[in-house]
C-alpha cells in the first residue's frame, strides 16, 4: 500500500470515527452541564471545598473565579517545580531552573503546554503526575467550561447569571474528562505505551557504549495529553516517542483523541439551544477548515520531490524530520490536526515541514484554532466568529444582526472586536520586540525567513495555546521564557474575559423571535460565509509576516 | 534556591493576573 492511499484511508477512518462519536459524545456533555442532578463525589467535593453549588454566577464573578483558579495553579506548578529536588519519585532530577518552571506554569496553566525543557531529563515522575498531568486535565476543563458558559449566553434571557465555574469545572473533570481519558489510557497503554514507576536503567549496548532508559507513568498523561488539546509529552520528542506513541495504531488514536471532544462540542451547542443544526452548521464549518488543512499540508510534505530533489522522490516526500515509523502521510495528518486543535502534540518535525506546509501550520494555529480548535477555546472562538458573520452578512443585505434569537447590537460587537484583535496584537508585539531587541535576536539560529517564520509561529503558538514548536530559536533564553510566559497568559485569559463578557451581555437580552428578516444561520450559504469570513479575518492580519516568511522561503 | 529568581516570577504572575483583573475590573465600570 502506498503512504498516500494508507494516509488517506487513515483519515477516512477519523472522519468515519468522529462522525460516529458527534451525537451520543455531544447529547452527553450537554447533559452534562444541564442537569440538576448531582452526582456522590461531587457533593463530596462541594462539602469539602465549601461550594455552595446553587450560587449561579454573574460573568465577571464567572471569570474572575477563573482567574484566581489559574493565580493559585500557577504558583502551586511553579512552587512544585522549583521544590522538586526534595520531593519523592524525583529520579535525582534538581530543582527546575526559575524561568523554566515559570514558563512551564504559565504553559500547563493555559493549556499551552509549550515546553522548554526535555521531560525525561528536568522533571520527576511526581512533578509530572501531581504537577503538569494534573493542569492538563484542569486547564482543559476550564476551557470547556468557558465555552458552556458562552452557550448559556444565548440560552438565557433577561438574567446577568451564566452559571457556577466551580460546579462546571467539577463536572467537566469527573464526569468528562477522568472516565475519557481513563479509557483512553488503558487503550494507549495496551497498545504498547509505557505506564511505570520503575528508576532509569543504564544498560551497556553491544558496541560498549551507555545507554539509559527512562521509565515513567507515560499512557495515563499521553491520553489527556492529547483528548485535553494540551501536547505536552512525558518526552522531548512527544508523540515521535515510540514509549508515547508505540505504533502506527496509536499515532490515528492519538489524533482521534486530539479531535473527539472538539468536534462533538457543537452537537452540545445545538442540543443547548435547543436546535441541532445549528450544532451542524458549526461542525460544518470546522470540518471544512480541517479537511483543508489536511490536503495542504498533505500536498506539499508528499510532492516537495516536484522541484526534483532526487531524495525526497525516492523516499515519496519530505522525509526530513519525519518518523518514520509514520512517514509523511502521518505526519501531515498529525501536523494538520494538532495545528488547527489547540493541541501541539507532534509526531515529526514541524520545522523540517516544507515552506508552505509549516506556512499551513502556522496559518492552522494563526485562525485562532476554531477547526475544531482547543477544547472548549474552538468552540467560544467559532461562536465569535459566527456573531461577527451575522453581522457582516446583516450589513451587507441591510437584515437585522441576529444569532439564536438574540441581537447582535454595537455592544457585542465590541466585545467581539476585542476578542479578535488581542491574539494578533499580542502575537505581532512579542514578535516584534523579539526581533527588534539583542536580548530576542540572540536566540535566533536561522536567519532570514525561516528564522522570522520561527519566532512568528512560537509566539502564534503560545498566545494560542498550540505549544507545538518550530524549532531552530533559542527559546530557553530568559528573554523567550519570560515574554513567552506572559504571552500565553494574555492570550488564554484576554479572549476569555471578552468572550465571557459576550455571553453575560446575551443572556441579559430579550429573545428575539426569528422573522422575514432574520438570518438563517442554519444553511449551507452561513457555513460558507463563516468559512470566508474566517479565511479573509485571518489571512488579511498574518498576510505580512506570512508573506516574508514561509511563502518567501517558499518561492525562494 | 534562587530566591531572587522566585521573587521576581512570583512578582510577574501577580503583575500578569492583576491586569487582567484590571482589565475584567474596567469592563465592569465601562458596562455601567
Amino acid at each position: 500500500m502506498s503512504s498516500a492511499l494508507a494516509g488517506w484511508l487513515q483519515a477516512g477512518l477519523l472522519v468515519a470515527a468522529l462522525a460516529a462519536c458527534y451525537i451520543p459524545l455531544g447529547n452527553y456533555m450537554a447533559h452534562i452541564f444541564t442537569t440538576d442532578r448531582d452526582w456522590k463525589i461531587e457533593r463530596f467535593l462541594y462539602k469539602l471545598v465549601g461550594i455552595n453549588r446553587e450560587a449561579d454566577q454573574k460573568w465577571s464573578v464567572y471569570v474572575r473565579s477563573i482567574l484566581a483558579f489559574s493565580f493559585i495553579s500557577v504558583l502551586f506548578l511553579y512552587g512544585l517545580q522549583r521544590l522538586q529536588d526534595h520531593l519523592l519519585l524525583s529520579e535525582h532530577m534538581t530543582a527546575v531552573p526559575p524561568d523554566t518552571a515559570w514558563n512551564t506554569a504559565a504553559s500547563f496553566v493555559t493549556n499551552t503546554n509549550w515546553q522548554n525543557y526535555a521531560g525525561e531529563s528536568t522533571m520527576g515522575y511526581l512533578v509530572q503526575m501531581t504537577g503538569l498531568t494534573v493542569q492538563q486535565f484542569m486547564s482543559a476543563a476550564v476551557g470547556l467550561v468557558v465555552a458552556i458558559a458562552m452557550i448559556r449566553g444565548f440560552v438565557r434571557s433577561r438574567t446577568d447569571k451564566l452559571g457556577n465555574f466551580w460546579v462546571d469545572v467539577t463536572r467537566a473533570s469527573v464526569r468528562l474528562l477522568i472516565p475519557l481519558a481513563l479509557i483512553g489510557g488503558l487503550i494507549l497503554i495496551a497498545n504498547g505505551a509505557i505506564e511505570n514507576l520503575h528508576a532509569y536503567t543504564t544498560y551497556t549496548t553491544l558496541s560498549g557504549a551507555h545507554q539509559t532508559i527512562p521509565g515513567g507513568p507515560v499512557g495515563s498523561m499521553e491520553s489527556i495529553k492529547d483528548m485535553g488539546n494540551n501536547g505536552g509529552g512525558f518526552f522531548n520528542t512527544n508523540s515521535a516517542h515510540p514509549y508515547e506513541n508505540p505504533n502506527p495504531f496509536t499515532n490515528w488514536f492519538e489524533i482521534f483523541l486530539l479531535l473527539l471532544i472538539p468536534f462533538a462540542t457543537p452537537r452540545a451547542f445545538g442540543k443547548m439551544v435547543k436546535d441541532n443544526r445549528q450544532g451542524y452548521a458549526l461542525v460544518a464549518v470546522m470540518a471544512i477548515i480541517w479537511i483543508l488543512a489536511v490536503v495542504g499540508i498533505s500536498f506539499f510534505e508528499a510532492h516537495y520531490n516536484l522541484g526534483g530533489a532526487t531524495a525526497a522522490r525516492l523516499a515519496h516526500g519530505a522525509t526530513e524530520g519525519v518518523e518514520t515509523r509514520f512517514g509523511t502521510s502521518g505526519c501531515s495528518l498529525f501536523a494538520a490536526s494538532t495545528t488547527v486543535t489547540s493541541t501541539g502534540a507532534v509526531d515529526c518535525f514541524h520545522d523540517s515541514l516544507t515552506p508552505f506546509g509549516g506556512g499551513i501550520a502556522l496559518f492552522d494555529i494563526a485562525l485562532g484554532e476554531i477547526a475544531p480548535g482547543g477544547i472548549g477555546a474552538g468552540m467560544y472562538g467559532i461562536l465569535i466568529l459566527a456573531v461577527v458573520t451575522v453581522f457582516v452578512a446583516g450589513l451587507m443585505v441591510g437584515r437585522t444582526p441576529e444569532y439564536i434569537g438574540k441581537k447582535i447590537r454595537p455592544r457585542e460587537m465590541k466585545y467581539a472586536a476585542l476578542y479578535f484583535l488581542t491574539l494578533p496584537v499580542v502575537i505581532l508585539t512579542a514578535a516584534g520586540l523579539s526581533i527588534g531587541t539583542h536580548a530576542g535576536q540572540a536566540a535566533i539560529f536561522n536567519p532570514g525567513p525561516h528564522g522570522l517564520t520561527e519566532i512568528v509561529y512560537a509566539f502564534a503558538s503560545e498566545a494560542n495555546n498550540n505549544g507545538s514548536a518550530f524549532a531552530g530559536l533559542g527559546t530557553a533564553a530568559i528573554w523567550y521564557q519570560t515574554v513567552g510566559g506572559f504571552v500565553m497568559l494574555f492570550g488564554r485569559f484576554m479572549p476569555e474575559i471578552f468572550a465571557l463578557g459576550l455571553a453575560g451581555s446575551l443572556a441579559r437580552q430579550q429573545p428575539v423571535p426569528e422573522s422575514v428578516g432574520t438570518i438563517n444561520t442554519r444553511t449551507p450559504l452561513f457555513v460558507g460565509m463563516v468559512v470566508a469570513v474566517v479565511l479573509v479575518l485571518v489571512g488579511l492580519t498574518y498576510f505580512p509576516a506570512l508573506a516574508l516568511g514561509p511563502f518567501a522561503e517558499g518561492l525562494h | 534556591m534562587n530566591i531572587n529568581a522566585d521573587w521576581f516570577y512570583i512578582v510577574m504572575t501577580i503583575v500578569a493576573f492583576g491586569v487582567l483583573w484590571l482589565i475584567v475590573k474596567g469592563i465592569e465600570n465601562f458596562e455601567r
